[in-house]
């Protein structure tokens, strides 16, 4: 029996089907009732182990999903912002710091998305991204504790490759190992994860503003010593010990053994730059130029602006309503439960209303929000001005996926939706220091000024000229 | 015939099924964003915002890096000077400031500032005092803000900072 059990294993190994093998087996001799025992003993089994298997990987994605959205509230980006500048950087320095993170990050994206779809990469690898970004927050706990700017800079850029990286090939992992199917529990965590993002926001929160300073007694050789730990390396030694164990989880997964193309890591760079050099041919179409321009601005004005609407409420607002980070992170959780609730008004909406109305209108959302950290610089109000900043940015991303699909040719279209987040992110190397100086020299209220106003002088009358020439094209 | 044609105008409006251009969308659209606008930038205004100044809306300080305070003091005989960091709140501009470096003596200055400290604003100042106040034990700083075309001293406001480093 465990001969042919033997065989039935080889045959189910190399994808034959049961009758197959069935068939097989009984031409080598085999007795036909022993043939279909054994045929139902190791698919039993090995139904039953891959079951286990598939279950023991759905709980590592579980597990790895919860800690990412804990590491993910601990270490929010408006924290290390505010760390930053409590670190003695000042608010230039901030603002290039962050535009080398999101230009890194883009670049990062588009290469290690291609580089997984045509390579194996081991777990192990995306195990250790996420494990080196998990290090970065001690690196920056550390940095703000010595007050050095240097460490500091570098835990921020190495964290922007540490998260792209794990970020890119975890979701590559999760697509190759857990069918859609499969993922009931994980399909829980999606929808209700939000909630934990915002407890643990609210609890960082709360750990910076009220354990500034918490003294943690240790005996050494017999003496009491006692060691002062500030509050924010607990916060992001919480942040760092999710993410490490996260990392850690996904070197356990079990993976099929998918033999990819092998080419080498230079090979792969040299194709990368060849697919960025086609991408220029957005730029030959004015169409597309003037979308990836509007994208552009429009990215600019909020990347700029989240580097500094934390640091603005956190020192205009540190004696008033809860205080210090609290009031950082009641703002954002705000924001992050509005932008729940607008994807699906804005499908909704855009199919009534079409689609060059709704990105236009979520344009002039977008422009309250500065405008409003500038004329009315109150908690209340800015509460409301960042939801609404919030769910115009969604309503204008979404109609202008919409509106790419529709108006732009097939040919540009794909190059658009692979190339527009390369695109609009080269030039913020130059705006972004420009925009950091402003703020730097004439006050963040000024810098918000401008933000709006720009969207509002920039953005706006390019969508209008392209609605306009579209609906003329149309009569 | 004439009512032929009105009855087949009237059918055909009845199955004349345009909706809003998408032009007209577009304003109705923005006009609506336009009155949201509006309504944040004038929410919270009267809850002790920037129409009505007090003394007890000010949110100054002395800008703290690290845990140190961005305060020193340099003792120079006639040129001494006292050097300091201020971050506004974000409520009330400060137009002026009224400052006392206790020593040995005691040295008063007003009009300190060239131009009012706007909201959020940040500034560093340097006043220069003689040199009969020895070591500067104390600084006292109190904002001066306009009200009503006066200008108020908010004593309640006032930041007193002690333990000054040597710059």
């Amino acid at each position: 029996m465990q001969d042919i059990e033997k065989e039935v294993k080889l045959g189910l190994e190399a994808n034959k089907s049961q009758y197959a093998i069935e068939q097989e087996l009984s031409e080598k001799g085999f007795l036909h009732d022993d043939v279909q025992k054994a045929i139902a003993n190791v698919v039993g089994k090995y139904e039953k182990s891959r079951q286990t298997e598939e279950k023991g990987n759905e709980n590592k994605f579980v597990l790895t999903e919860l800690l990412d959205r804990i590491g993910y509230g601990f270490g929010s980006q408006q924290y290390i912002n505010i760390l930053f500048l409590q670190s003695g950087a000042g608010l230039f320095l901030i603002g290039v710091v962050n535009c080398i993170r999101v230009v890194l990050s883009s670049l990062l994206s588009v290469f290690v998305d291609k580089y997984a779809h045509e390579n194996t990469v081991s777990r192990k690898v995306i195990g250790m991204s996420g494990i080196m970004y998990g290090f970065c927050f001690i690196l920056m706990a550390i940095a703000r504790a010595i007050q050095s700017l240097p460490l500091f800079v570098f835990a921020v850029v190495v964290g922007a490759i540490g998260v792209v990286s794990y970020g890119e090939l975890y979701k590559r992992l999760l697509r190759d190992v857990l069918k859609d199917e499969k993922r009931g529990l994980l399909k829980l965590i999606y929808n209700y994860g939000l909630i934990v993002t915002v407890a643990v926001l609210l609890a960082g929160a709360y750990l910076f503003d009220h354990l500034k300073i918490v003294p943690i007694g240790v005996d050494l050789f017999g003496n009491q010593v006692i060691f002062s730990v500030p509050g924010y390396l607990l916060v992001f030694e919480l942040a760092a010990i999710c993410f490490i164990i996260s990392g850690y989880v996904l070197s356990f997964i079990r993976e099929k053994e998918v033999v990819k193309k092998a080419d080498t890591f230079w090979s792969k760079i040299g194709a990368y730059f060849r697919e960025v050099r086609k991408g220029s041919v957005l730029v030959k179409s004015k169409l597309a130029l003037a979308l990836v321009f509007a994208g552009s601005v429009k990215g600019l004005v909020q990347v700029l602006g989240s580097c500094y609407y934390g640091i603005f409420i956190y020192q205009s607002f540190m004696n008033q309503g809860f205080g210090g980070f609290m009031n950082v992170a009641m703002i954002f959780v705000l924001a992050l439960i509005s932008s729940l609730v607008t994807p699906m008004l804005t499908k909704e909406n855009t199919k009534a209303y079409g689609k060059f109305p709704m990105l236009i209108f979520g344009t002039v959302l977008m422009a309250i929000m500065p405008l409003t950290y500038f004329f009315n610089p109150n908690l209340i109000s800015i509460a409301m001005g960042t939801i609404l900043g919030v769910i115009g940015a969604a309503i204008a991303g979404i109609a202008e996926g919409f509106l790419a699909v529709e108006i732009l040719p097939p040919d540009l279209r794909q190059r658009f939706f692979e190339m527009n987040s390369f695109v609009t992110a080269v030039p913020y190397l130059i705006t972004m220091p420009i925009g950091a100086y402003v703020g730097h020299v004439y006050g963040l209220n000024v810098l918000f000024l401008v933000l709006g106003i720009t969207l509002l002088v920039f953005v706006l009358p390019v969508y209008f000229v392209i609605m306009v020439l579209q609906e003329m094209k149309r009569i | 015939m004439i009512g032929k044609g009105f009855a087949k105008r009237g059918v055909g409006l009845m199955h004349n099924r345009k909706g809003v251009s998408p032009l007209i969308a577009t304003i109705l659209l923005i006009s609506f964003a336009v009155a949201l606008g509006a309504v944040v930038m004038n929410v919270g205004k009267t809850i002790g915002g920037l129409d009505s100044p007090t003394c007890s809306a000010l949110g100054l300080e002395i800008l703290t890096v690290g845990d140190k305070q961005r305060i020193c003091f340099a003792e120079k005989g006639e040129k001494s000077y006292v050097e300091f960091t201020l971050q506004n709140g974000a409520k009330t501009i400060i137009d002026d400031l009224h400052v006392s470096i206790i020593g040995n003596d005691v040295f008063n200055i007003d009009k300190v500032l060239t131009e009012p400290l706007g909201i959020a604003a940040g500034r560093r100042v340097r006043i220069e005092y003689n040199g009969a106040v020895g070591n500067v034990e104390q600084v006292i700083i109190i904002p001066v803000v306009e009200s009503d075309g006066e200008f108020v001293l908010c004593d309640n406001s006032k930041l007193i900072v002690e333990n000054i480093g040597r710059c």
